[in-house]
């Protein structure tokens, strides 16, 4: 065993020996005649580099070689770099390449929404014209290889509306929730609630976080910031007595799907913004937007809208309290005069 | 473009404007952009067999690739392709897109079904049999047939020619000898009874504007006599009152024609514009048969198999001529392009006493193994008299296609012959060979290499005589064999 282990060693050393290569037979192929073509036109020899001698065992040793050799060796690093800075403002640069995650990444405002845009993120596409709810009818535009198609112009207005809402609700600091639960759609939502500094859900949303929220999201995190979203510590002993949070506005973005939570929604007043395609139910949600809930680029065109309307409410929350006008009641503990604003931390 | 599309309907009945380039001015701004889109610009699905289903017995399988696409094919770029989206309705699923292909190809039959999904499968079947017959670098001919009798092959007759490639509305029509591949009025011999109903009821209700037309015919009909009858008589030819055709003349006129066949049919033919049969000699006419006039279609197939479904070159090609020389660095312009390996697809054999020969495939398109026509083919490629498993990935060799063909329902057509010896040679490539036969015949390539191979700028005889090009041979030499070769060809 350990004779064969060592066999194993060496054999290894000897395949890592530098050996000639052995030459193909192919090269000394004699059948094939190649022609030879005389050039006329004078090819400039180009003069040889200095070849930089390889540092082997017994140049180390040598301390005068060894000067030379790092002296080369600087010498040729130093004029590849200057090559590299020569070379580097040669070449193309690539401009208004197409980014599939710019939808997402870098949403379009309100005020840049068009027709154009919504076709191009396919919003218009309905469902198949046996799936339709006729609630949608005003919403429809027509119908073209067994589809609905959805108004563009409405979409817009909708949209718009729908961004509208999101602005105000964020700049009098409620509580804004995202939910879009289909595959994919994770990332279109986590950045939607991040530029409107709201809370998302992604996976499942479950039944009963608010009618039951006590018991459900009663272990989550919470804590009470003023005006500047800073959190205050001392009012953390009052937070026991009261009850879980409930969001101000929910933007659904798969109605469809999402029935127990806008149910729960309609039970406790929340308002609720929902993307409704042809076969939705638009009585379910309080503001529809009607377009495609399929196409994962009509979702993170909307989300994104959204998400940019719920950053210029904040911002605009955060100039007014700044000049000391708070959109909600203030409460002041004691001799201390804050405002507080509760926040809860997204469990899911 | 969208002449079914609902969605058009709808503007169009919102704003009753006859022009539809004013209804595309005046609709919503949406409705224009939805008819830019290119979603919207797909084109809609052809009918598989569109007018001829009583002409052939057809027994094809629900699962075979079809003849012809009847869907277009989509693509989308690589960035759009990472999220699946391909500009459709919902995101196709990468398990059955990006993962089975590195350049997936779909063709969608619905964007929306009840179940929610999106109907689609992948198109590669037409996409890539398109691609490998471009490979082949074949022109488009118009269809011929060559005879049993003949040896010779068809000629090549590009489609694409100024006198062939017509429609009733070509501005050359009117030119003597200008021909025409597609009438408007609908080929009788291959309408089924339902369809040829309808087609009557069709006529019947366009009556009163083919009577007008007839009139007309008639008018010029009288008018080209009395002309001539003028100027037999040498009268002063701008002195003709054009004559005036009474109620009562054109009803004698019907009256004629109706007791005549002859002439009826050949004006029933012209006024309804229809695909006229196969030409049949007067002899063998009864006299109260409706004659049909001589074919002006652009090929004479198309008169016993219909006019061709799409344009005679299907779209496939669009080069007019096959003068595309390879050169060979060594054995320089070659005679023959360079084979493609064919498949054999099933043996030649016999079948209730009918013998029949091998099909092959090449390039995607099933054919049957053109040669010889000799009772006997002792050189035949391994494979294709009998079965053999032993041969790896199936029985193969290679052809020099020469012909491709559109046929009126939309098949290609091509005609091959085996790739001769020195061609595969020429090439590099090599029919398959059993272990051992290749063993004995080791020689074989150098055998090949003594024998001259066939060059284009040379008769058949100088590069026979000649093995090896003189390096120094006069240009003008050159140029007269090449002429001398492509005057023969």
């Amino acid at each position: 065993m350990i004779v064969r282990q060592l066999y194993s060693r060496q054999g290894r050393q000897l395949l890592s020996v530098n050996r000639q290569a052995s030459i193909l037979r192919r090269f000394q192929s004699t059948e094939t005649q190649t022609p030879t073509t005389t050039v006329e036109t004078a090819v400039k020899v180009e003069t040889e580099e200095p070849v930089i001698p390889v540092p082997t065992e017994s140049a180390l040793d040598n301390s005068t070689s060894s000067d030379s050799i790092r002296l080369a060796a600087t010498e040729a690093f130093s004029r590849q770099r200057q090559n590299v800075k020569n070379f580097k403002k040669l070449g193309s640069v690539v401009r208004n390449k197409y980014w599939p995650d710019a939808l997402i990444e870098n949403p379009p405002l309100p005020s840049q929404i068009t027709l154009e845009l919504l076709l191009a993120n396919q919003t218009h596409l309905g469902h198949s014209t046996s799936r339709w709810n006729p609630s949608n009818s005003q919403y429809i535009f027509g119908i073209r290889d067994g589809i609905h198609i959805i108004s563009l112009e409405l979409t817009a207005a909708y949209l718009r509306r729908a961004a509208k809402v999101v602005e105000e609700v964020a700049a009098l600091g409620g509580l804004i929730l995202f939910v879009g639960t289909r595959q994919g759609q994770k990332h279109a939502v986590v950045r939607a609630a991040e530029l409107t500094g709201g809370y998302h859900v992604f996976d499942r949303w479950i039944p009963g976080s608010l009618t039951n929220g006590n018991e459900i999201l009663g272990s989550c995190d919470r804590k009470v910031v003023n005006a500047f979203d800073e959190e205050l510590p001392e009012w953390a002993e009052r937070l026991e007595s009261r009850g879980s949070l409930k969001p101000d506005l929910v933007v659904c973005l798969n109605p469809l799907e999402s029935t127990v939570l806008l149910h729960e929604c309609g039970l406790n007043n929340v308002p609720t913004i929902g993307i409704i395609d042809t076969d939705a139910d638009s009585t379910k949600v309080t503001y529809p937007i009607p377009a495609n809930d399929d196409s994962l680029r009509s979702v993170s065109l909307i989300a994104g809208v959204l998400g940019r309307a719920g950053e210029a409410g904040q911002r605009r929350r955060f100039e007014s309290a700044k000049r000391g006008v708070l959109g909600y009641r203030s409460v002041s503990l004691g001799k201390k005069d804050v405002a507080e604003r509760p926040e809860s931390e997204d469990a899911a | 473009m969208f002449p079914e599309n609902q969605l058009f309907f709808r503007i169009s009945k919102t704003l009753p404007l006859s022009s539809t380039s004013m209804a595309a001015v005046n609709a919503s701004p949406a409705a224009n952009l939805l008819r830019k889109s290119r979603l919207f610009a797909l084109p809609q699905a052809l009918n598989l067999h569109p007018e001829n289903p009583t002409i052939r017995v057809r027994s094809e399988s629900n699962t075979a690739t079809l003849p012809h696409p009847i869907r277009a094919s989509i693509i989308t770029p690589r960035s759009s392709l990472l999220k699946g989206d391909w500009g459709l309705k919902r995101p196709l699923p990468a398990l059955s897109t990006s993962n089975k292909s590195r350049k997936p190809v779909v063709r969608v039959n619905a964007i929306d079904t009840f179940e929610h999904v999106t109907d689609f499968e992948s198109a590669q079947d037409h996409t890539v049999t398109l691609r490998k017959f471009q490979e082949l670098h074949m022109p488009m001919s118009l269809p011929a047939r060559a005879n049993y009798t003949q040896s010779i092959t068809t000629r090549h007759e590009s489609p694409f020619e100024t006198h062939l490639d017509n429609t009733a509305t070509s501005e050359g029509i009117d030119k003597p000898g200008a021909r025409r591949y597609r009438h408007t009025g609908p080929f009788l011999p291959g309408l089924s009874e339902a369809d040829f109903n309808t087609y009557l009821k069709k006529v019947q209700r366009e009556k009163p504007e083919l009577l007008r037309k007839l009139r007309e015919r008639f008018a010029t009909q009288l008018n080209t006599e009395r002309r001539k009858q003028a100027q037999d008589n040498g009268e002063e030819l701008e002195a003709l009152a054009p004559v005036q055709v009474t109620d009562e003349d054109f009803q004698k006129y019907l009256r004629v024609l109706r007791s005549d066949p002859g002439a009826l049919g050949l004006a029933i033919f012209d006024l309804l514009d229809l695909p006229s049969g196969l030409p049949v000699p007067r002899e063998r006419f009864g006299p109260d048969c409706y004659q049909s006039p001589g074919t002006v279609l652009s090929s004479p197939e198309y008169s016993v198999r219909g006019p061709p479904s799409t344009h005679p070159s299907g779209g496939i090609s669009y080069t007019r001529s096959h003068a595309l020389t390879y050169n060979h660095p060594e054995h320089g312009p070659q005679v023959y392009q360079r084979p493609a390996e064919a498949r054999v697809l099933r043996r030649k054999g016999r079948f209730k006493g009918a013998s029949f020969r091998a099909i092959v495939g090449v390039g995607g398109i099933a054919l049957e193994d053109g040669e010889p026509k000799t009772f006997s083919d002792p050189n035949a490629p391994h494979g294709i008299t009998y079965f053999d498993s032993a041969i790896p990935g199936g029985a193969k060799y290679y052809v020099t296609p020469y012909r491709a063909m559109m046929e009126s329902d939309g098949r290609i057509r091509l005609a091959v012959h085996r790739a001769e010896p020195q061609t595969r040679f020429a090439y590099g490539v090599q029919n398959y060979q059993k272990p051992e036969a290749a063993a004995t015949t080791r020689s074989d390539s150098s055998r090949l290499r003594r024998r001259p191979i066939q060059r284009l700028d040379r008769s058949r005889t100088d590069s026979l005589s000649e093995p090896l090009p003189l390096p120094a041979e006069p240009t003008e030499d050159v140029a007269r064999n090449l002429m001398r070769t492509l005057t023969q060809r």
